[in-house]
C-alpha cells in the first residue's frame, strides 16, 4: 500500500510540474496500482486529462473564449513515470564464437571452420565495427543491408577461408 | 632539546606510516550523463550524481565505524583503473550503465559503458589485492561478477565481496542495496574494510614489471609510440583478459609496460581497445611496439592497402618467423 501511495504521489508530482502540458489528473487508483506493479518493465498507459482553451472571433466582431478538456491515453515507459533512473545499456553487438552443438550441426560447421572463427573472433568484430561505422552514413534500409554484404565480402578478404565460410553458413541460419 | 624534537618527529612519523597501512577508504565512483539520467518533466537542476552523492553520505552516517570516503563523478577508465589499484581503496562502488545479454544466433551484448559510452568492463579484472568490496550498479551486474570469478578473474582476490543485481536496476536503488550489503559486512565484522598488514602472497596476472626488477628477465616490452595528439585510455587485451592498461595522456611521450612472457606466450594476439563502440569518429589509439624477442614480429590486422581494421580498437597478429 505505501509503495502504491508513493507511485500515486511521485507520478502526481511529475505530472503537476509539467509546464507544458495542463494535465489535471490520472483516471484511476487501479492503474497507478499497475505503474506501481510494472514498475520495471517496459510499457503502461495512464489516462489524462487535458484543459485547452481557443479564442475566436464574433460574427458582432468582437471575441470569445471557450474552454474545453480532452482526454487521451499517453504510454510513457513506467520506470520514466515513476522517476527512475534505468541503468539499462542496450549493449554493443558482438558476434560470438561460443556456439552450442546444435547451431554447429544446423549450420553444418566442420572442426576446422569451427576453430578458425574461434581464432579469429576478434578480427571478425573489428571488421563488424567497420562495416558498422561505414554502412551509418547510408539511409536507406535496402542499400544499407547491400552495401553491408559488399564490404563483409570485401573485408572477408583478411580473414581465413574457413572463418570466412563460418561466417557465411551461420548468417544463412540466421535468416 | 633538539633531539627530543627530533624524537618527536619520528614518533609522528611512525605514527602517520601505522595509520597509512590501515587507511581504508570506501568511493563512489558515477559515471552518468546527467542530461540523458533524468527523468521527464524534471527541472534542470535534477541532477542524478548530486541525488546519488547525497544518498551515498547518507548511509555512509549509518555506519558504526568511521570511514573515509570519496566520490568521483563522469568517471572514466582512468579513474576507475587507479581506484581498483589504490592501496589505500579497499570498498568500491560503481554506478554506470550495464547490460548482459545473450542471443540465440551470432551475437552477445554485454557492456558496463561509462559516461562517454565507453565499455569499460574488461578494466575491473585490475582490481587490487587491497580490495575488499567491489559493487556493481547498473543492470544485471551480477551475471558480469559471476562470470568474471568463474574465469578466475578475481582469483588473487581471494577476500573480495561482490555485490550486483541480476534485474533491471535503478541507479538510487541500486545504490541503496550496494550500500546495505556493505553494511552487512561491517556490522558482522567491523574490521572487515580494514586494510591488512601483509598482503596476500596471490600475485595478479595483471603485473608490471620495471627495467631494474629482478624479474625483468621474465617480462617483455610493450611500447605505445609517442602520441602526436591528445590520447585515449586504452585497455590491452588477451582474448579478453585485460594483461596492462594506459590511462589517458595528452603528453607527448611514449609509453611502456613490461607484462609476464608467458602471457604473450600463450595466445599470439593483442587488442588494444579503447571501449568506444563502431559509430565514434577520431579516435587517436596510438601505435603499439612490441618486442617480440623470441622470434617474430606483431603486426597491426589492417587491409592490404595498410589501412587499419576496427574501431575505437586495434588488432595485433603475432607472425612467426
Amino acid at each position: 500500500m505505501k509503495k502504491i501511495l508513493s507511485t500515486v504521489l511521485l507520478t502526481a508530482t511529475f505530472i503537476l510540474s509539467s509546464p507544458t502540458q495542463a494535465i489535471i489528473g490520472i483516471a484511476t487508483d487501479s492503474e497507478a496500482t499497475a505503474i506501481a506493479g510494472l514498475a520495471l518493465m517496459d510499457i503502461s498507459q495512464i489516462w489524462v486529462v487535458e484543459s485547452r482553451s481557443t479564442t475566436r472571433r464574433t460574427r458582432r466582431g468582437g471575441f470569445s473564449r471557450s474552454t474545453y478538456v480532452t482526454y487521451r491515453v499517453i504510454t510513457y515507459p513506467a520506470f520514466l513515470i515513476a522517476g527512475l533512473v534505468l541503468l539499462d545499456e542496450q549493449g554493443r553487438a558482438e558476434i560470438t564464437a561460443n556456439l552450442s552443438n546444435e547451431q554447429i550441426a544446423q549450420a553444418k560447421l566442420s572442426d576446422a571452420e569451427v576453430a578458425a572463427l574461434k581464432s579469429e573472433i576478434e578480427e571478425v568484430n573489428a571488421i563488424k565495427d567497420m562495416i558498422a561505422s561505414e554502412i551509418s552514413s547510408v539511409e536507406n534500409d535496402e542499400q544499407r543491408m547491400e552495401k553491408a554484404g559488399q564490404l563483409w565480402t570485401s573485408y572477408s578478404e583478411v580473414l581465413s577461408e574457413d572463418t570466412a565460410i563460418a561466417l557465411f553458413k551461420l548468417a544463412s541460419l540466421e535468416k | 632539546m633538539t633531539q627530543n624534537l627530533i624524537k618527536l618527529i619520528i614518533f609522528i612519523g611512525l605514527l602517520c606510516g601505522t595509520m597509512q597501512s590501515f587507511a581504508h577508504k570506501i568511493v563512489l565512483l558515477t559515471s552518468l550523463n546527467p542530461e540523458t539520467n533524468r527523468p521527464p518533466l524534471r527541472l534542470k537542476s535534477w541532477n542524478i550524481n548530486k541525488k546519488l552523492e547525497k544518498k551515498f553520505n547518507q548511509y555512509l552516517s549509518k555506519f558504526n565505524t568511521s570511514l573515509s570516503a570519496e566520490v568521483i563523478h563522469f568517471a572514466g577508465p582512468t579513474e576507475l583503473y587507479r581506484t581498483l589499484r589504490d592501496p589505500e581503496v579497499t570498498a568500491l562502488i560503481w554506478v554506470g550503465h550495464a547490460g548482459f545479454g545473450d542471443s540465440e544466433g551470432l551475437g552477445q551484448t554485454r557492456s558496463i559503458v561509462d559516461h562517454k559510452g565507453r565499455d569499460i568492463k574488461s578494466l575491473f579484472q585490475a582490481a587490487g589485492p587491497q580490495l575488499k568490496y567491489l559493487a556493481l550498479v547498473g543492470c544485471q551486474g551480477a551475471f558480469f561478477l559471476n562470470e568474471w570469478r568463474d574465469k578466475g578473474y578475481f582469483s588473487h582476490v581471494p577476500k573480495l565481496q561482490t555485490y550486483g543485481r541480476e534485474v533491471k536496476t535503478d541507479a538510487r536503488k541500486g545504490l541503496r542495496k550496494a550500500m546495505k550489503r556493505l553494511e552487512e559486512l561491517v556490522d558482522h565484522d567491523s574490521k572487515f574494510l580494514e586494510q591488512e598488514t601483509s598482503q596476500p602472497s596471490i600475485k595478479s596476472p595483471f603485473q608490471y614489471y620495471q627495467k631494474n626488477d629482478d624479474q625483468y628477465e621474465i617480462a617483455q616490452v610493450i611500447r605505445l609510440n609517442e602520441a602526436k595528439e591528445e590520447m585515449e585510455a586504452v585497455q590491452i587485451l588477451q582474448k579478453d583478459r585485460l594483461i596492462a592498461f594506459f590511462p589517458q595522456s595528452n603528453t607527448i611521450q611514449a609509453k611502456e609496460v613490461l607484462i609476464k612472457r608467458s602471457n604473450l606466450k600463450s595466445a599470439k594476439k593483442i587488442v588494444l581497445e579503447s571501449g568506444f563502440g563502431p559509430l565514434t569518429k577520431d579516435i587517436n589509439l596510438g601505435r603499439l611496439n612490441i618486442e617480440a624477442d623470441e622470434g617474430g614480429h606483431w603486426d597491426l590486422f589492417q587491409t592490404p592497402s595498410g589501412k587499419p581494421i576496427g574501431i575505437g580498437k586495434h588488432i595485433y597478429q603475432h607472425i612467426g618467423d
